[in-house]
């Protein structure tokens, strides 16, 4: 086992589909160290949010290990073997165990349900905050806190219905949702999609500041210019990784068009060999 | 106690789109019930097994979500109710009886009842009370609950094992073919009111144990059938709150500059319409 203490996330030949045959993902290989912000860019069926569900424990993958502040937390060898590491079985749900923190997609919660903020927020410590259906005083101003610090008056928020709310405000809902578990590792699937360049502009500006904290952020994204060529570090993905690095080196012709399928891996060598011929 | 019991479970089933659960559920506890009155068993006894076995089974087509919830549950529940219906036909002698499983008889509810129903509200406030959060948080965003580990699938197992508790212990009184209503009623009622969570699960019991009361009451008075009555008031609870939400939208209070009032007008995207101060 790999035990350096920089490393935050390592994934070994990650192998996951929807159906028998067709990986969706096909042998993924990323190791991210602690404090990096990384913007995962891909097409819209690359792979990136089946990536991130992965990691945080939704899907099995076929093959692969996923290893997390060098704890083990799924190992499936390419016999399809699993190996049930002591991590989940044993520390499970344990207050000393980072964990991470995950924000869906906005699209994929029921947005007919009625609930508040406070009552979105305090699903991130439904396990710290009593077996009673209202909240510890602690929780409540824990809670109170963590949307203040995200821009979000709590005193004009928390009795709000989610639903009333604009699209980047239901982002920062969810993202207080994840930051309440107090995570080292934060995921973010599409945080921008739908949302205006002054939305855009704010959450980025809250990620970074997350960032210098010390939280490591991996950050889905289909957009290119307005974020993922303005974070430090870009994966380009498409069934694997096509190229990772600062995004000036990263983010080139040719890289883009493989990400985005537009030519395979032969005829960027074919070109490439009719440039230096 | 049997409405205010439906209401607050009902909350939870309207809310997570399963309206027809309990509809199904009830049908198919009417087979168990059946089958095991034949074979001179502890109704109570026959129907919670038969109606925890399709509870198990509805869970389990729901879960590999390949069919709808709706389609799997007409299948297993239909089914359940259409053996019922055969092992009556078979032996007619019994069809007295079954009048009041299928339409409710108040007055038929011995002590036994008493002590089920009693037992099985109290076992559903528990487990209302204990996972609210649990439930609301897989109910609102499903996956991220299971990310931050809550047992979804265990949690939504019980939780049909509890409804088919409830529509056991209820089925005497309102009546298999009747109970769908008396569980939704209260539920869809309350959730026209407000959007406060907690409001809709208030509501609804009251609603619920006051359609029970006036209805049960009103059966006495007119001599009608008790379950066809409650359930009527129900629905007619439901017609005033919807009534209610609907006014409430038109005649909604605002204000322009000091001026705060009420007049019926309709939302368009910005409200806006002259008064003389203005």
């Amino acid at each position: 086992m790999n035990t350096n203490n920089n490393i935050c996330l390592n994934l070994q030949n990650i192998t996951y589909g929807y159906s028998y045959h067709s990986p969706v993902l096909d042998g993924v290989n990323l190791t991210v160290p602690k404090g990096r912000m990384l913007g995962l860019l891909g097409p819209s069926g690359s792979g990136k949010s089946t990536l991130l569900k992965i990691i945080v424990g939704l899907y099995k993958p076929w093959h692969g290990s996923i290893e997390f502040n060098n704890y083990i937390m799924c190992h499936v060898s390419s016999k399809g073997q699993q190996h049930n590491s002591w991590f989940r079985s044993t520390f499970r749900g344990h207050n000393d165990i980072p964990s991470i923190g995950y924000v869906p997609q906005v699209e994929s919660v029921d947005w007919t349900f009625p609930v508040t903020v406070k009552e979105v927020v305090a699903m991130g410590i439904w396990d710290q905050s009593g077996a009673t259906p209202w909240l510890t005083k602690n929780a409540s101003d824990e809670i109170d806190y963590i949307l203040d610090s995200l821009g979000l008056d709590s005193s004009l928020y928390l009795k709000r219905q989610i639903k009333e709310l604009s699209g980047g405000e239901q982002q920062r809902v969810f993202l207080a949702r994840a930051l309440i578990r107090n995570p080292r590792l934060l995921l973010l699937d599409e945080p921008t999609s739908g949302v205006d360049y002054n939305t855009r502009e704010r959450i980025l500006g809250i990620l970074t500041e997350l960032n210098i904290k010390g939280i490591t952020i991996i950050i889905a994204t289909h957009d290119i210019t307005g974020l993922a060529r303005r974070l430090p570090w870009v994966v380009c993905l498409n069934k694997n990784i096509v190229s990772e690095g600062s995004p000036a080196d990263t983010l080139t012709e040719t890289n883009l068009l493989k990400t985005y399928g537009l030519i395979d891996n032969t005829s960027v060598t074919s070109t490439k060999a009719t440039e230096e011929g | 106690m049997v409405g205010g019991v439906c209401g607050l479970l009902g909350v939870y089933i309207v809310l997570r789109g399963m309206s027809y659960i309990g509809h199904g559920m009830s049908h198919a506890v009417f087979g168990g019930a059946v089958a095991s009155y034949i074979l001179s068993f502890n109704v109570y006894i026959g129907a919670t097994l038969w109606g925890f076995i399709s509870a198990i089974i509805i869970n389990e087509i729901n879960r590999r979500n390949k069919i709808k919830a709706d389609a799997a549950i007409g299948v297993v529940t239909t089914a359940g109710f259409a053996i019922g219906v055969l092992l009556i036909s078979t032996t007619r002698s019994f069809t007295r009886d079954f009048e009041s499983l299928l339409f409710g008889n108040i007055l038929g509810i011995t002590d036994q009842d008493l002590l089920v129903i009693s037992l099985v509200s109290i076992l559903t406030i528990l487990f209302v009370f204990f996972c609210h959060k649990k439930l609301i948080f897989i109910l609102f965003d499903k996956e991220t609950s299971k990310v931050y580990g809550v047992k979804g699938d265990l949690l939504e197992l019980i939780f049909s094992l509890v409804l088919a508790a409830v529509v056991i212990a209820s089925m005497n009184a309102i009546g298999v073919t009747l109970l769908a209503a008396a569980i939704v009623a209260p539920a869809i009622s309350a959730r026209m009111l407000t959007n406060n969570f907690l409001k809709i699960v208030t509501i609804s019991t009251i609603i619920g144990i006051a359609t029970s009361f006036l209805g049960m009451y009103a059966s006495f008075y007119f001599d009608s059938a008790s379950g066809a009555t409650i359930v009527l008031f129900g629905a007619a609870a439901f017609g005033i709150s919807a009534l209610y939400a609907f006014l409430r939208r038109i005649y909604h209070t605002h204000s322009h500059g000091d001026q705060k009032h009420a007049h019926p007008h309709i939302h368009v995207q910005e409200h806006q319409h002259p008064h003389q101060n203005d």
